[in-house]
C-alpha cells in the first residue's frame, strides 16, 4: 500500500478519533477504496441548479416554555460512567 | 408464527400469562437463532397477569396482552440496551424510549430485548458482538438486518410483534427475508426519543407482525406528536384500525418502476412480482410506470448522507460518561475505546462519514448528495400526484447466505437498492410477504405511498395480503 494513502486514511482516522494497527489498515485502506469508488457516482452527476434538500422535515423551531423540568439526578447520570465518585466522572490526570 | 388477533379470539380460553409462557418456551427451544439479547421475563409475567385481569374486567386496553419484542436500541429503563455493540454492553438507561412507555400505557408486554447488527449498521445481521442471528428456516441463511433479531422474533412465533428501526430498509428488508409484515411510516409519524441515534434525518421506528391488522393497531397506539422528539410530525395519533379493514376504492392507480430500474432483480423475485401485478390488475387497478430519477445514485446518495449524520452522531461515544472505556492518558481514552468498542462496519461508517465531510470533499461528496436527495424527493412528490401507491419489490434477491456478503461492504449495501429511497424521501412503505423462492425462501413486495398517507398505505397493504394469500 502506497505512504500516500496510508497518510490520508491516518488522517482521516485522527479526525474520527479512531486509531487502526497495521493489519487493519491494510484491510481497511481496500475496502475504503471500494466504498469511495462506489459512492463516487455521486460526483457525476449534474446537480448545479438543484436547491440542496437538508431535512424532508419543514417545520418552524419548535419551542417550549422556559420553565425547569424534571431531569436526571446526579446519581442517575453517573449510573452508567465507567469511573465516576459520587458526584464526579473520573479521567486521568490532564495536568502532569 | 402466533398473531395477536389469533390471541384475542381465543380469550378466554387462553389467558395471557399462558401466551407469554408459551413465547418464552419457543424462545428457550430456539436459542441457536440468537433472536435476542436480554430477556424481560418477569417483567413480562406481572403485565400478562396485568392483562388477564383486565380482560377479565372488561376494560382491555387498545394493545393488551400483546407480546411485543423491541430492537435492543430501544431504550427501556432498567433493561440493559446494547445496541449489540461492545460500547453499550453494560448500558442500563435510566428512562424508557417515548415507544415503550406508548406499549406499556396501551398494554402490550414487553418479552425481551432483540439482537441486531451493531448500532443497526448492517443488512444481514452478522455485525453483532452477540453473534450473528440465523434465518428461521435455513441456519445457513441470514434474515436481513440491521432489525434482524425483531423479524426472526416474529416469523418464529417468540411474540406477537415487535419494533425495529429503519434507516435505510433496516426493518423492511428483513421483514421480507424473514416472511413477515415490515412497515416504516413515514419519518415523524411515530417519535424516536430514545433510540440510539444512527442518522438522524432517515431513522425511523418501525413494525413487525404476521399481518396487517396487528401493525396497525401498534401504529395507532405509538404514533402521534411527541414533545421529546421535536422531529414529530404535527398529526394526531393515526387511526388506521379502522381504514385497513375498508375495501380497495373502485379507481387507484398503482405505479411500477420502469424494466431498467428492475434489472438487478434475481428471477425467483421477478417471478413473484409479476404474479403480483396480475393480482392488482385483477383487484382493478389502473397500472402506470413511473421513474424514479437518478436510480444509480440511490445508495451512493444515501450511503453519504446517512455515514455523515452517523459520524456526528456517534461522536458522543468518548469512553468518559458512558460506554465502553479502555485505560490509557486522558488523550488516549477516547481513541482506545472507539477502536475497541466499535465493530468494523461500524468503524467503516464513520471513517466514510468523517471523510465526506472533510474539507475539500464536503462539496463534492455531501452537499451533491443532498441535492440528489432533493430529485428523488420530488421524483415521489410527481409520481404520487398520479399513483396511489408505488408497487415494487423490497429486495432484489431473497435471504443470501451466512457469510456471503460481509467482508465485502459495497456488495452488501448493493441489498438496500429498493428500500434507502422511501428514507431518502422521508416517505412511508410497507414490505408484505408475497409469494416464495424456487427453494422456499420468502420474498417481500413492497408498497410505498405519499408521505403522511401512512393509515391508506396500510389499508392496501391489507388488501394486497389477503389476495396474496401467504
Amino acid at each position: 500500500m502506497n505512504q500516500d494513502k496510508t497518510d490520508a486514511i491516518k488522517d482521516v482516522a485522527d479526525l474520527a478519533r479512531l486509531n487502526f494497527d497495521a493489519q487493519e489498515l491494510e484491510v481497511f485502506a481496500l475496502q475504503f477504496d471500494k466504498m469511495l469508488e462506489y459512492v463516487g457516482v455521486i460526483e457525476q452527476l449534474d446537480l448545479e441548479n438543484v436547491e440542496p434538500l437538508l431535512h424532508v422535515v419543514h417545520s418552524e423551531n419548535v419551542f417550549r416554555e422556559d420553565v425547569a423540568e424534571k431531569s436526571l439526578s446526579t446519581a442517575e447520570a453517573l449510573a452508567n460512567a465507567p469511573k465516576h465518585n459520587d458526584v464526579f466522572f473520573k479521567v486521568p490526570k490532564v495536568l502532569k | 408464527m402466533k398473531s395477536y388477533e389469533e390471541f384475542l379470539r381465543s380469550i378466554p380460553q387462553k389467558s395471557c400469562i399462558d401466551e407469554t409462557h408459551d413465547f418464552l418456551g419457543e424462545i428457550s427451544r430456539k436459542q441457536e437463532l440468537n433472536a435476542f439479547i436480554t430477556l424481560n421475563e418477569e417483567n413480562a409475567v406481572c403485565a400478562a397477569a396485568e392483562s388477564d385481569v383486565r380482560f377479565a374486567d372488561g376494560r382491555p386496553r387498545s394493545l393488551e396482552g400483546m407480546i411485543v419484542a423491541l430492537k435492543d436500541n430501544i431504550a427501556t429503563a432498567g433493561i440493559r440496551t446494547t445496541c449489540a455493540s461492545k460500547m453499550l454492553e453494560n448500558y442500563v438507561p435510566v428512562s424508557n424510549a417515548s415507544v415503550a412507555d406508548s406499549l406499556r400505557e396501551s398494554g402490550a408486554v414487553v418479552i425481551g430485548k432483540t439482537n441486531m447488527d451493531e448500532f443497526a449498521m448492517g443488512s444481514s445481521n452478522e455485525n453483532s458482538v452477540f453473534g450473528a442471528v440465523a434465518h428461521p428456516l435455513n441456519a445457513d441463511y441470514v434474515p436481513g438486518g440491521s432489525s434482524g433479531g425483531s423479524a426472526v422474533a416474529v416469523a418464529a412465533g417468540m411474540a406477537h410483534a415487535a419494533l425495529g428501526t429503519d434507516t435505510g430498509g433496516s426493518v423492511r428488508q428483513p421483514a421480507a427475508f424473514c416472511g413477515v409484515v415490515g412497515f416504516k411510516p413515514s419519518y415523524g409519524r411515530i417519535s424516536r426519543s430514545g433510540v440510539v441515534a444512527f442518522a438522524s434525518s432517515f431513522d425511523q421506528i418501525g413494525i413487525f407482525a404476521p399481518d396487517v391488522y396487528s401493525t396497525a393497531r401498534i401504529f395507532d397506539a405509538v404514533s402521534g406528536r411527541d414533545r421529546r422528539d421535536s422531529t414529530t410530525a404535527d398529526l394526531p395519533p393515526a387511526q388506521s384500525f379502522d381504514t385497513v379493514r375498508r375495501p380497495l376504492p373502485e379507481h387507484f392507480t398503482v405505479a411500477t418502476l420502469p424494466d431498467d430500474q428492475l434489472e438487478g432483480c434475481d428471477e425467483d423475485v421477478m417471478c413473484v412480482y409479476r404474479r403480483s401485478l396480475e393480482i392488482w390488475l385483477s383487484a382493478g387497478a389502473k397500472i402506470m410506470t413511473a421513474t424514479i430519477p437518478h436510480s444509480e445514485a440511490w445508495i451512493p446518495a444515501y450511503y453519504v448522507l446517512a455515514t455523515a449524520e452517523a459520524s456526528s452522531n456517534l461522536a458522543r461515544f468518548d469512553g468518559i460518561r458512558y460506554g465502553c472505556r479502555v485505560a490509557g492518558d486522558y488523550d488516549d481514552i477516547t481513541v482506545a475505546s472507539r477502536s475497541q468498542g466499535f465493530g468494523a462496519e461500524v468503524k467503516r461508517r464513520i471513517m466514510l462519514g468523517t471523510y465526506v465531510l472533510s474539507s475539500g470533499y464536503y462539496d463534492s461528496y455531501f452537499g451533491k448528495a443532498q441535492r440528489a436527495r432533493r430529485l428523488i424527493y420530488d421524483g415521489y412528490a410527481s409520481i404520487f400526484e398520479k399513483a396511489d401507491i408505488l408497487f415494487l419489490p423490497t429486495t432484489p434477491t431473497p435471504a443470501f447466505r451466512r457469510g456471503e456478503k460481509i467482508n465485502d461492504p459495497v456488495a452488501m449495501y448493493l441489498s438496500d437498492y429498493f428500500t434507502v429511497s422511501a428514507n431518502l424521501a422521508g416517505i412511508p412503505a410497507v414490505s408484505v410477504p408475497a409469494g416464495e423462492s424456487a427453494g422456499g425462501m420468502p420474498v417481500g413486495m413492497q408498497l410505498q405511498a405519499r408521505r403522511y398517507d401512512d393509515e391508506r398505505l396500510l389499508q392496501f397493504a391489507r388488501c394486497f395480503q389477503e389476495s396474496a394469500k401467504i
